[in-house]
């Protein structure tokens, strides 16, 4: 079949919109389309649903794009949302949604995946479909139109999104990619019907076909995951952005998974067990990717890149190969002791000290134990002196707030904490400077996820989590604090999304219908979408975010992370009783059960402490 | 060069801006081009300070939508590197809508390029059929940035302007003398010519030449065969 290009329709738009070069592809690293275009022809679209801003910077998707793209016989195409006003561009000159690559419509590709990065792209996805001109639901779509397959954070609960997708892929997809390419394109030059693609794509492991699943016949699904992490070749071919885009450098992947055990924490519980690359490879893959791409900085990624057991080995290697060549080393998602700021020391000697960011996420012991978060006032506070010791003058911290059986003394408690973080800091610094200190407070509200010891609690509504904002505003010193915080009517939709069932499906059809679309973007969530589709479809909200009884069948029974209910009802049980969990990483196995039910096992390449 | 420094290479570098490049802003342009040094691993000089940096300089900018047969940036070299081995260098890492041309090394004395290069020649591709007149006042009033500015017509048009009419096409060519007082933009001057009707077509601009102009008014490439 002849492939369309729109590349005569898209260039005149060009001159007109914001920031043309976001559809332009053609960055270094991009594999061209004409190199392998041939009459076996198969193509897939990675498609982020949202701007090439933040899209282009998922490292999921870059993983992904990187294996895809070994196997020359592929044609392998991103696909983003263009933004607003491009979109009213395209609408108007009917052109579809393109790809990148070779501007051809998506509608034409064999598979089109799309990632579920956060609840609030759902209606971004929808937006996605209806730009291609695929139908939004699987129902309606024939062997004309690609397979969409869904991925991401977001797939452990697939209900809410499953009659938009065709499949979708629950876990790690490094290996399983390249087999449900390689079933799919079988299953396509047998030409058989599309529902016999589906079936067939419905024997991969971690795939999950909502048009063929029956809950009381099949057993769960169980996600997928990278059991030799250390062994997935990294960093692959990178694409470099010529636009500006967020985290615009080159990440390595340190560890997968985290073992914490946050309560509160979805990845925390979806991604286990922890995995390590060792440090020679992370030191070998940083070079490469500097090299590769010519970026001045390196980030060295994963939940909590401080409890890496070789961090200070990778960071003083690479501190020294790095030195004359003006390239930074960041490491985000720091732990928060005094260890993670002579860490960052080591890292920024000389240069300016950017601003540290900490998440002690509650302000109270009692509270941070009912959550897991084991750490500290007295770490807490001994991590702010030893920064401001050492020249830094700002500091972010991140809370939550409506978190499970939270008082409003819990919530002034995070004020309390917040008013000896200032005075330590205040103490600590070259007197100087003291007026430079700067304290940044960024407050979400919780939002209980599905997988998670708390999957059975309630959600504040929105007058108690702006009732209890407005209790931390008017505690918090008038001077030096700069507070800010989620909108609620945000998390209430994050938390519906979170915790649907399939009948929440139409109601996001709804809100989209009436024009809900980019709601990660602050500025384009609008809640009153929401409103006229719950009234519309004679939806409840009341009812999605109040708690769960514990022997409920919950909407995400049949999805298996490999973590036992057992284990997140014993840890709901002692999130109740105030008990702390260890770290299986550290101390003795927790028995959560991702092992046993996985065949999987942490992997840590040195001893943690 | 003061006493305790080591010496320094100024490595001029030429290359193109073309096909989707054309629509690269000049801050997406300038970090395209340090990453393709960093590639290229040429063994550049680092600034000192808290933000250490390439030390990189570049011509006057180019506009959004306007590709380039040929642009022109400096690196600072800490070592000497023969043009051949740089220029091999850089082709291999660069990407094919940012060729790189060629290279050479100029004096350290020379004038900045961005207040060096006062020459810029156009290309602009209407699609549509247009006659223009190449006949100007000798005051040119155009409108830039919603100001109305006044521009010596010799002074700013050195060779005029000149036009080929096809049956679905009009090409146009002039040449843009850049002054302290201002630059006309080539933009701007496409809306004098085509008044109302600019809207009604999609243009193409192209720089296709940059010049240095010496006191003697004589034009030279910002790089010529003799700096390599």
């Amino acid at each position: 079949m002849a492939i369309t290009n729109l590349r005569e329709r898209i260039e005149p738009l060009l001159s007109s919109i914001e920031r043309p070069s976001r559809y332009i592809g053609s960055e270094y690293g991009v594999r061209t389309w004409q190199d392998n275009l041939g009459a076996d022809e198969f193509s897939i679209g990675l498609c982020y649903p949202g701007t090439y801003e933040v899209g282009q910077a998922n490292q999921a998707l870059q993983i992904l794009y990187a294996n895809l793209c070994i196997d020359e016989t592929i044609a392998v195409e991103r696909v983003y949302l263009p933004w607003l006003d491009m979109i009213d561009e395209m609408r108007a000159h009917d052109i579809p949604l393109f790809t990148l690559e070779s501007y051809r419509p998506v509608d034409e590709l064999d598979i089109l995946g799309i990632t579920m990065p956060n609840e609030m792209a759902a209606t971004s996805i929808l937006e996605v479909l209806d730009l291609a001109g695929i139908p939004l639901r699987a129902n309606d779509r024939d062997e004309s139109h690609p397979i969409v397959i869904g991925g991401g954070p977001c797939a452990f609960n697939p209900e809410p999104l499953a009659p938009f997708f065709d499949a979708i892929f629950i876990g790690e997809g490094e290996s399983a990619i390249t087999e449900i390419v390689a079933v799919v394109r079988e299953a396509k030059r047998e030409g058989i019907t599309r529902d016999r693609w589906l079936e067939a794509l419905s024997s991969i492991e971690g795939i999950y076909v909502p048009l063929l699943y029956d809950k009381s016949v099949d057993g769960p699904i169980f996600k997928r995951l990278e059991r030799d992490f250390d062994a997935v070749s990294t960093p692959g071919r990178i694409v470099v952005p010529f636009v500006d885009v967020v985290h615009d450098r080159c990440s390595i992947e340190i560890v997968r998974g985290c073992n914490r055990g946050c309560r509160f924490c979805q990845a925390g519980m979806t991604y286990r067990p922890a995995r390590e690359r060792s440090a020679d490879t992370v030191i070998r893959s940083a070079l490469e990717g500097i090299e590769k791409t010519g970026y001045d900085e390196v980030s060295l990624t994963s939940l909590s890149s401080t409890d890496h057991s070789q961090i200070a080995d990778i960071v003083r290697r690479l501190n020294i190969q790095l030195a004359d060549r003006a390239v930074s080393v960041s490491l985000p998602s720091l732990r928060v002791d005094s260890f993670s700021i002579d860490l960052m020391n080591v890292l920024t000697s000389g240069a300016k000290r950017p601003a540290l960011t900490l998440a002690p996420e509650a302000g109270r012991q009692r509270m941070r134990d009912i959550i897991n978060k084991n750490v500290s006032e007295e770490q807490l506070l001994e991590a702010v002196r030893t920064a401001f010791e050492s020249g830094y003058h700002r500091i972010k911290l991140y809370f939550m707030i409506g978190l499970p059986h939270e008082t409003d003394e819990d919530v002034l408690g995070i004020a309390e904490l917040v008013k000896k973080v200032s005075e330590v800091a205040h103490d600590a610094i070259d007197p100087r400077k003291r007026s430079a200190v700067k304290v940044a407070l960024s407050v979400s509200s919780f939002v209980p996820k599905a997988h998670t010891p708390f999957q059975w609690e309630a959600q504040d509504s929105v007058e108690e989590l702006e009732r209890k904002q407005q209790l931390l505003k008017d505690a918090l010193p008038r001077r030096g604090v700069q507070f800010s915080y989620h909108d609620a009517r945000t998390s209430v939709v994050e938390g519906l999304i979170a915790r649907g069932d399939r009948s929440l499906a139409s109601v996001i059809e709804d809100a989209w219908r009436s024009g809900a679309r980019f709601e990660a973007y602050r500025e384009q969530f609008d809640h009153t979408n929401w409103e006229r589709a719950f009234e519309s479809s004679s939806f409840d909200p009341s009812v999605a975010t109040a708690s769960h009884e514990l022997d409920e069948t919950l909407p995400w029974s049949h999805i298996s992370t490999g973590v036992s209910d057992e284990y997140l009802k014993a840890e709901a049980q002692r999130a109740r009783d105030g008990l702390t969990t260890t770290d299986c990483t550290f101390a003795d196995c927790t028995e959560c059960g991702v092992c046993t039910d996985l065949d999987a096992k942490p992997d840590i390449k040195g001893e943690r402490s | 060069m003061s006493a305790g420094h080591a010496p320094t290479y100024r490595l001029r570098i030429e290359y193109a801006k073309q096909g989707r490049a054309a629509h690269l802003s000049h801050l997406e342009v300038i970090r395209a081009l340090e990453r393709i040094v960093r590639r290229a691993t040429l063994p550049y000089a680092i600034s000192e300070g808290f933000h250490p940096h390439i030390k990189l300089s570049f011509g006057p900018a180019l506009g959004v939508g306007t590709a380039s047969l040929s642009e022109f940036f400096d690196v600072i070299l800490k070592e000497f590197i023969a043009p051949e081995e740089a220029l091999a260098r850089l082709q291999e890492a660069t990407t094919p809508v940012l060729p790189i041309l060629d290279c050479g090394y100029v004096s350290a004395r020379e004038p900045s390029l961005s207040s060096a290069v006062t020459i810029f020649e156009y290309q602009v591709n209407v699609d549509g059929s247009v006659e223009i007149s190449g006949e100007f006042p000798e005051t040119l009033e155009v409108e830039q940035k919603d100001k109305i500015k006044q521009y010596d017509t010799y002074s700013t048009l050195p060779r005029g302007l000149s036009s080929a009419q096809g049956d679905h096409e009009t090409i146009v060519l002039f040449t843009i003398r850049s002054s302290p007082q201002g630059t006309l933009r080539p933009d701007s001057l496409m809306n004098y010519l085509l008044g109302d009707d600019v809207d009604t077509y999609h243009l193409e601009f192209l720089r296709t030449a940059t010049w240095v102009e010496d006191e003697d008014g004589v034009w030279h490439k910002p790089l010529s065969q003799m700096d390599r």
